[in-house]
């Protein structure tokens, strides 16, 4: 993250525990990108909006990145009965 | 997270059958979708209830990518590779709810991050993707179950971009096969039934023919199990499989042990010049193992791959975590 300016961060806990960051950071391309961390390793980055394929504005990446919040965080749909065990 | 495990073949496969059925083997991971790819090497992407992670099928070492960014969920996930699109991307298909979505996201298996494309909004927001197929190249085709007569999408892969195609009332689509997408096909429950109107059933095959986009009927109808199944699971699975046409049916049957029901999987050839469905022979052993009711499957150049995920009930065969591993040869000899 050293050569990101973090516009802002947001920590969650999903449902399995795990603490996840979500990051919204203007690279130094001036890109605005949204990013997740779980703990130190990057495993998620958004280098546009999904939506409209257009690069993220800051309110586009702050919708964007609520909605992935929301979309990681969301409880797990249980198993139907024949495949639990 | 790297994980070393040791091959464990049931006793009760004598060699021969091994080398004529292949083998079953232990699975270290609980795969609810799975798909093989040759890249980095030969391995299975699968996601389980937990993560991403890759089977390495020659030294079964199993590595986690950790928690993909959406939530688990069973049925409404799906995992594909795309050759004709990417070298170096997994794709994963989610029904996201909440937002009334089809969200597609690919997993680098270099930088090993995870990305977003466009999603694709749909009419019944609580529709599950049962089942969907790829053309193994570029098209992927989700077909939505819930929504009455069903909705069915076709992403391009290559362009980013979502069509929209016609649909029946259907529970997925199984495969794409001599340019025609084939719907799941499902057995009406009719546990219950005897015999001779279970064995006289008309049970058609659909496919949508991409060449008019109209729903058709197969010319030839779903292969017959053999007498004294019951049908308890009512599913057949149509498999492309390096461009022959497959089909795995699951049920259960009352003939190996008396009164006593047994899960079974049957496996079938479609003959194209002469028509017709041909079974292939299977050890029992094997057949136990295909009899789940939602197996995730997948092939190589050389084999068929079938996870297991069936773990408990009364009528189930209790091997949650198995990887049959059947030569391609096999098939083909059929």
């Amino acid at each position: 993250m050293a050569d990101l300016e973090i516009l802002s961060e947001t920590e969650v806990e999903r449902p399995n525990g795990e603490k996840v960051k979500t990051v919204i950071a203007k690279e130094p391309s001036g890109r605005i990108v949204v990013l997740a961390y779980a703990g130190e390793k990057m495993f998620f980055r958004q280098p546009h909006d999904p939506a409209t394929k257009k690069p993220f504005t800051q309110k586009t990446a702050s919708k964007y990145a609520a909605d992935l919040v929301r979309l990681m965080t969301e409880k797990p749909e249980p198993l139907p009965p024949f495949l639990e065990g | 997270m790297l994980q070393q495990y040791v091959k464990i073949v049931p006793n009760q496969l004598r060699d021969d059958v091994q080398i004529r059925m292949g083998r079953i083997r232990y699975l270290p991971i609980d795969p609810r979708h799975m798909v093989y790819w040759d890249q980095p090497f030969p391995c299975i992407y699968a996601l389980t209830s937990s993560d991403l992670c890759r089977l390495n099928l020659r030294t079964l070492e199993v590595e986690s990518f950790g928690t993909p960014p959406f939530s688990y969920s069973y049925a409404r996930t799906n995992l594909f590779v795309l050759p004709g699109v990417s070298t170096r991307n997994v794709f994963a298909f989610y029904a996201d709810v909440t937002a009334g979505q089809v969200r597609v996201f690919t997993f680098d298996i270099y930088d090993q991050t995870w990305q977003e494309h466009t999603a694709r909004a749909i009419i019944d927001a609580s529709g599950y993707i049962h089942h969907s197929c790829s053309d193994g190249n570029r098209f992927v085709y989700i077909g939505i179950q819930s929504a009455k007569p069903g909705e069915l999408y076709r992403y391009d892969a290559a362009d980013d971009s979502w069509g929209v195609l016609p649909a029946e009332d259907l529970r997925g689509v199984d495969c794409v096969w001599d340019n025609k997408v084939f719907a799941s096909v499902l057995y009406s429950a009719n546990v219950g039934a005897t015999e001779e109107e279970r064995m006289s059933r008309d049970d058609k095959i659909r496919y949508l023919d991409l060449s008019d986009m109209t729903w058709k009927d197969f010319s030839v109808r779903l292969p017959k199990p053999r007498c004294g199944w019951v049908y308890y699971t009512s599913r057949a699975w149509l498999m492309n499989i390096k461009g022959t046409l497959y089909c795995l049916i699951t049920g259960t049957d009352k003939t190996i042990h008396g009164q006593e029901y047994e899960q079974r999987g049957m496996l079938f050839k479609f003959d194209a010049d002469r028509n017709k469905w041909l079974p292939i022979d299977i050890h029992p052993q094997v057949s136990r193992y295909l009899a789940s009711q939602s197996p995730c499957y997948t092939f190589s150049d050389t084999h068929l791959y079938v996870g297991h995920l069936q773990s408990g009930g009364e009528y189930v065969w209790s091997h949650a975590r198995d990887l049959i591993e059947i030569p391609l040869a096999v098939l083909e000899e059929a």
